[in-house]
């Protein structure tokens, strides 16, 4: 029972140390990963400045310009009266 | 004796091993620890982004850009020249080129020797006998990530988040701009950049942990991070659409009618909600620097002006509050030109009217009606309005750069003070205030407090800015009364044949003379419009303003077609239909 004990216990010290000289050697992998997530996020931030850009209004007129759109100046609303109604 | 001395010496290394291990755990336990840390433990700055800042649609108006300082370390490069041009190439790249010119062979030299330029420039930093040296500020992603590509060695980044406008250089004095304060940190000034500062910045985090010797961090070691607590976000009052219409509109009315500057203020009048704000000439918000600190100054919320006959709707309104005058009283001194403490007084067009109407004196602007009236009133009462009406004191707006203008006090006022305040000439203001004012009329005699941001969130809280009233300088069936005024002179005024059809709309012009070294000059003046629309259930108050425009003096001829154009666009957007 104490053989068992000690072996197990000495099995422990081994993991520890495994696992310890295992995650010590990750910094690299983790220093990887923390750069592509916040290269990710800054990206995703400039793509939502390049939408909002592109969809600001001074660039939706310089393009509407563009592809022949104008600006409707004259609107005629219905009146009551100009609508057929059945009774 | 060589068993007593070895001993000795034994025991002699023991107490100096003991004092030694003595000196290094106790007397310099805590330099060692330092000094161990510093090798071992590293801090790293997490920046918190500034807050964001939203039109009233939920559009950007100002966000932030990650932009990167590229630095070396000069001692780690070897082949420095490689390095300078293939740098130099992306920089260029980086950069704006408006200045190139259109003939390709001009413009390949002039590229040639901007490379050129920026390589020596990049070669000199690396020759310099330093561990660190900037190579460029407020390179872009794109450009940082093809440095990258190259894999230089010694060549590294620092991220910085910049200010961001989509809209580009629109709304700058609404936004001010963001510099450096004397600190070195970045800080917001004028608009709204400059009143919000403390909301809109972040607070930065701070990440502590263990490296190993290659910079790597020690999973197993010291971890500590304060998370960076990013700035609030405001969402604004301000309407994209009614700012970008109102900016068009100014921008064209300025360069069409020659004035020196423009600016027009859109305010909801019922609740003092900002809808729009605009000034030229203006400045670009993301380069300030490019321009002199007079361009920063908003002219809507600090320029003093005398307000002319704008201002009449205001002293109208005063004399039949207090019932001295109803629209139909008559005039019987407005025959001819008036003399009053030896200056005379006379309308705009030299033309006179026996028993004018007060409702004609607002229609044609006649400043005989307004002396009548003001004297009237008297000095005591006209001024007790006009401080009711909110000049000579701060409107409350959320702008940093607000200024008053002090009013004159009472006991210096002479007769002829009481009848040139009458028709807005000797007394000062700014167009914030007018409006205010004026939109005190349009709201039932309820004067609001106006306000540019609706909500500041902070995450899941989040602050809502409910319209407040401020005071109430007129009864409702006084503000009725002058409505009707001031539709009336709108239909039968000199500005009718700009009026769109079927509209009911209340309005007012104003040509101010500019008083230059103790006289008024003829020549210059302001020329301004305010009105509200529809007169009955208002949507919108707005001010429009030229200075010194070259066309026409008149407001009537330049800053009415203007408000007009301004309304009918506005009409469309809220798709009001016409009543009439």
């Amino acid at each position: 029972m104490l053989t068992l004990g000690i072996m197990a216990f000495l099995l422990l010290v081994v993991v520890e140390i495994w696992a310890l000289n295992r995650l010590s050697t990750f910094g690299e992998q983790i220093t990887r990963f923390e750069k592509t997530s916040n290269d990710l996020q800054l990206e995703n931030q400039i793509l939502q400045n390049r939408i909002a850009s592109l969809s600001s209004l001074r660039e939706i007129q310089n393009r509407s310009l563009l592809l022949g759109f104008r600006a409707v100046h004259l609107v005629d609303y219905f009146k009551p009266s100009d609508v057929a109604s059945a009774k | 004796m060589r068993f007593r001395i070895v001993p000795s010496l034994l025991y002699l290394g023991l107490i100096m091993i003991v004092f030694r291990l003595w000196y290094w755990q106790i007397l310099s336990s805590d330099t060692l620890t330092a000094r161990a840390e510093q090798q071992r433990v590293s801090s790293q700055t997490l920046l918190a982004p500034r807050g964001q800042i939203y039109f009233s649609d939920g559009s950007l108006l100002a966000s932030t850009e990650p932009t990167f300082l590229v630095f070396a370390q000069p001692k780690l490069i070897k082949n420095k020249g490689e390095v300078a041009r293939k740098l130099a190439l992306l920089f260029w790249e980086d950069r704006r080129h408006d200045e190139l010119d259109v003939d390709p062979a001009k413009k390949e030299i002039q590229v040639t020797q901007q490379q050129a330029r920026i390589e020596e420039d990049i070669n000199s930093r690396l020759q310099k006998d330093l561990f660190w040296v900037s190579l460029g500020i407020k390179v872009s992603m794109d450009t940082k990530q093809r440095i990258e590509k190259e894999n230089f060695f010694g060549i590294g980044f620092d991220t910085y988040l910049t200010r961001f406008y989509p809209e580009g250089s629109t709304s700058a004095h609404l936004l001010g701009f963001i510099s450096s304060d004397a600190y070195g940190s970045e800080a917001g000034y004028f608009g709204l950049e400059g009143f919000y500062n403390g909301e809109l910045k972040g607070k930065n985090g701070l990440l502590t942990q263990d490296k190993d010797a290659q910079g790597l961090p020690i999973l197993i070691g010291t971890y500590k991070i304060k998370d960076a607590k990013p700035g609030k976000t405001l969402l604004l009052n301000v309407d994209r659409t009614i700012q970008h219409i109102v900016e068009e509109n100014l921008r064209l009315g300025k360069e069409k009618y020659g004035a020196k500057s423009a600016s027009a203020i859109v305010m909801d009048p019922k609740t003092g909600n900002v809808l729009a704000l605009a000034s030229f000439p203006n400045y670009d918000p993301a380069a300030p620097a490019d321009f002199s600190k007079e361009f920063f100054r908003n002219p809507i919320t600090v320029d003093s002006y005398e307000p002319g006959s704008t201002f009449k709707v205001l002293v109208m309104a005063a004399g039949i509050n207090e019932d001295l005058v109803q629209p139909e009283t008559s005039c019987d001194r407005c025959g001819g030109p008036l003399s009053i403490g030896g200056y005379i007084i006379r309308t705009w067009n030299n033309k006179y009217s026996a028993n004018l109407s007060m409702t004609d004196a607002i229609i044609h602007s006649d400043n005989t009606g307004m002396v009548f009236v003001a004297k009237k009133l008297g000095a005591d009462k006209l001024f007790a309005y006009i401080q009711k009406f909110g000049f000579g004191e701060l409107t409350g707006i959320d702008l940093q750069d607000e200024q008053t203008p002090q009013l004159r006090p009472l006991p210096s006022w002479k007769e002829i003070d009481l009848a040139t305040a009458s028709f807005g000439q000797g007394i000062s203001s700014t167009a914030l205030q007018l409006v205010r004012a004026v939109a005190a009329i349009a709201n039932n005699g309820v004067m609001m407090e106006p306000h540019v941001v609706h909500t500041i969130a902070d995450g899941e809280k989040v602050t809502v800015i409910n319209p407040r009233e401020v005071s109430r300088p007129i009864s409702e069936q006084t503000a009725k009364l002058v409505t009707e005024m001031m539709v009336k002179a709108v239909e039968e005024g000199e500005a009718k044949f700009f009026k769109p059809k079927g509209f009911k709309v209340a309005g007012k012009t104003g040509t101010a003379q500019i008083p230059v070294a103790g006289h008024y000059d003829a020549s210059k003046t302001i020329a301004s419009f305010i009105g509200f629309a529809p007169a009955d259930n208002p949507k919108f108050i707005m001010l429009v303003r030229y200075d010194q425009p070259s066309s026409s003096i008149y407001g009537a001829e330049t800053a009415a077609p203007t408000f007009f154009n301004i309304a009918k666009e506005v009409f469309n957007y809220y798709g009001l239909a016409p009543t009439e």
